[in-house]
């Protein structure tokens, strides 16, 4: 089973990488970087069970671990992010990345 | 043992105390200035430095079940974090008040940053590493964006956000990988799995999640290719956050990569040497070769900081020596040491011109800096010297160390692409030292006067130790004692 969540998980990482690379609206692109990080969540979660599979169970409780560590790492990123969007959204009246371009060469 | 638990982390515990202090002291008394906020700020960090070093014992202790360790090298990550904050603090005090966000909850950001970095410097577990990256990156995105009136600056918190958020989803990626491949996330462990199954057992999907983990902490460092986003944001931030990220930020972040790599996967290096040397090659002629054409100073310094990146990351490649890793770490630091206190002394400069609506970012506001301002004029001289790496500056020392370090590893090529990449940067350093002492300046210019007692003593201090790193490389050479033998011997105990 192993083998069958991991691909699963590399295609929704590769679907939020996709996304951010090519999506304009910051809020769209901010879905894509969740949706990133809980591809990885659920590869470690396949690792873990493959770990407690293999009776290794202090393996496996690491990974439950650091699932919980990185919920709650996205939800703070999260919180941050929807706060500068809107701070840009008062000045400006975008989210459209393309608009946003006052620092180049 | 269970006595000593909280020792390890006695100065991030300091720092983080005095964050929620900071903000306590605003939310309770709506009169504290920020001043007041500030101070408090300076103070808690001195005390963890003095904390770190006093509490710091010869062996190396670790707690939490192995999440965090005190050792030298941990020891070393502190301090030098400790004083590119404390610098910070010193450059924000006037420089907050005169383009109006002097603000509680700005010092509190930069300690919980600072909180992050040492972090850093002491995890032993690949969870840790994310955490610290993590506390470290979330308060920084907030203080670039930290002066809302400007557009500038919070485009630049955006655009930092969402590629630091995408290089966090890279490196928890190579994390989980490495969990998978290895059954464990500790570092020491994960190294202890190598040594015991042999070569045999670098299976592809730890081959992925270590390339996963070097893109993740390249995007952090500011290395070639993952360096986009660097110039623009050095260039919106308030210029003290600037110069927190090009040392502190970027010191934490080569510690991390150094801790990971070196003591992870050691049984590797033949794997993961190659890539680090092919990102130095590219990090330092990117940096350099768009630096050239920059009018705008904080951007010129920005692309220069990706420059520095590159020589980071040769003296990281050096590692390779048989026998000699921990002289090319110990490079590394003196690098890192001895860029931080040029470059923030630059920054301090730029700051002590500015004034009030004008941030002095262009080259062309420097003309006849010299008739005008001539100390400030000569300390920028200095520290655009040691940048550039002319002797007898710490740059200068700083790139000897490291190209040398890179000679004991047999890597030629990468150090004469080096020392080529230092002597073409050597073009846009001294071009504003041609307009600061060649031309004559604008007559309707008012200068900024006001006295400013913390910036003063920040540039002082950044000035002496530009010139005392760079004569250590005497006493080096003469066979004595120098910082970078110091640096050396504190690793070599580790190492």
């Amino acid at each position: 089973m192993l083998n069958q969540y991991l691909v699963l998980s590399g295609i929704l990482f590769t679907i939020g990488v996709t996304g951010v690379l090519l999506r304009r609206n910051v809020i769209v692109i901010f879905m894509c970087v969740e949706l990133m990080l809980n591809a990885v969540n659920l590869s470690i979660l396949a690792f873990s069970r493959y770990h407690a599979g293999l009776g290794n169970l202090d393996a496996a409780m690491n990974g439950h671990a650091l699932v919980i560590m990185v919920m709650a790492v996205a939800a703070a990123e999260a919180a941050v992010g929807l706060a500068i969007v809107i701070s840009i959204y008062r000045r400006r009246e975008t989210v459209d990345v393309e608009e946003i371009n006052l620092l180049k060469w | 043992m269970e006595g000593f638990l909280l020792k390890p982390i006695a100065p991030h515990l300091i720092v983080i105390a005095a964050g929620c202090l900071v903000l306590l002291m605003r939310a309770y008394g709506k009169k504290t200035s920020a001043g007041a906020s500030g101070a408090v700020t300076l103070a808690s960090l001195v005390l963890a430095l003095a904390a770190s070093v006093f509490l710091h014992g010869d062996a190396a202790k670790s707690a939490f079940s192995g999440m965090v360790v005190d050792d030298n090298f941990s020891l070393l990550v502190t301090v030098l974090v400790l004083f590119s904050g404390i610098l910070c603090v010193m450059l924000s005090f006037d420089y907050l008040k005169r383009i109006g966000i002097a603000q509680a909850e700005f010092y509190s950001l930069v300690l919980f940053a600072v909180s992050g970095m040492m972090f850093l410097g002491s995890a032993s577990d690949l969870v840790t590493v994310f955490l610290g990256v993590e506390i470290m990156s979330i308060s920084i995105y907030v203080l670039v964006g930290f002066n809302r009136g400007r557009m500038e600056s919070t485009e630049a918190a955006l655009k930092y956000l969402i590629l630091g958020a995408f290089a966090s989803g890279f490196l928890l990626y190579g994390i989980a990988m490495i969990y998978g491949a290895t059954g464990t996330t500790n570092i020491a462990q994960v190294a202890e799995f190598f040594k015991t199954h042999g070569p045999s057992q670098i299976s592809p999907l730890f081959m992925v999640g270590l390339a996963l983990l070097v893109i993740g902490f390249g995007f952090k460092i500011g290395a070639a290719p993952f360096h986009m986003w660097v110039p623009d944001v050095y260039q919106g931030a308030p210029t003290s956050i600037t110069a927190f990220m090009a040392t502190g930020v970027k010191a934490a972040g080569v510690a991390v990569v150094v801790r990971v790599l070196m003591f992870a996967f050691p049984e590797s290096m033949d794997r993961w040497v190659p890539l680090i040397q092919l990102l130095a090659m590219v990090t330092m002629t990117v940096g350099n070769i768009a630096a050239l054409t920059q009018k705008n100073l904080k951007r010129m310094l920005a692309y220069s900081s990706i420059a520095h990146a590159g020589y980071i990351l040769v003296g990281l490649a050096a590692v390779y020596s048989q026998g000699f890793a921990e002289k090319a770490v110990s490079a590394v630091f003196f690098y890192l040491l001895a860029y931080t206190v040029m470059n923030i002394g630059a920054f301090a400069i730029m700051i002590l011109l500015g004034r009030d609506s004008d941030e002095y970012e262009n080259i062309d506001d420097y003309k006849g800096l010299a008739q005008r301002r001539p100390w400030a004029a000569f300390f920028l001289a200095l520290f655009l010297l040691s940048l550039a790496g002319i002797p007898p500056t710490a740059g200068f020392a700083g790139k000897f160390y490291v190209f040398t370090a890179a000679m004991r590893a047999g890597f030629v090529a990468l150090v004469i692409i080096g020392v080529l990449n230092s002597a073409l940067s050597a073009y846009y350093y001294l071009r504003p030292l041609i307009i600061m002492y060649m031309s004559d300046p604008d007559a309707d210019i008012v200068e900024n006067t006001e006295r400013r007692p913390a910036l003063i003593v920040a540039i002082g201090v950044t000035a002496v130790l530009t010139l005392e790193l760079g004569m250590g490389l005497l006493a080096y050479l003469a066979g004595g004692g120098s910082y970078y033998e110091m640096i050396s011997g504190y690793l070599a105990r580790v190492m």
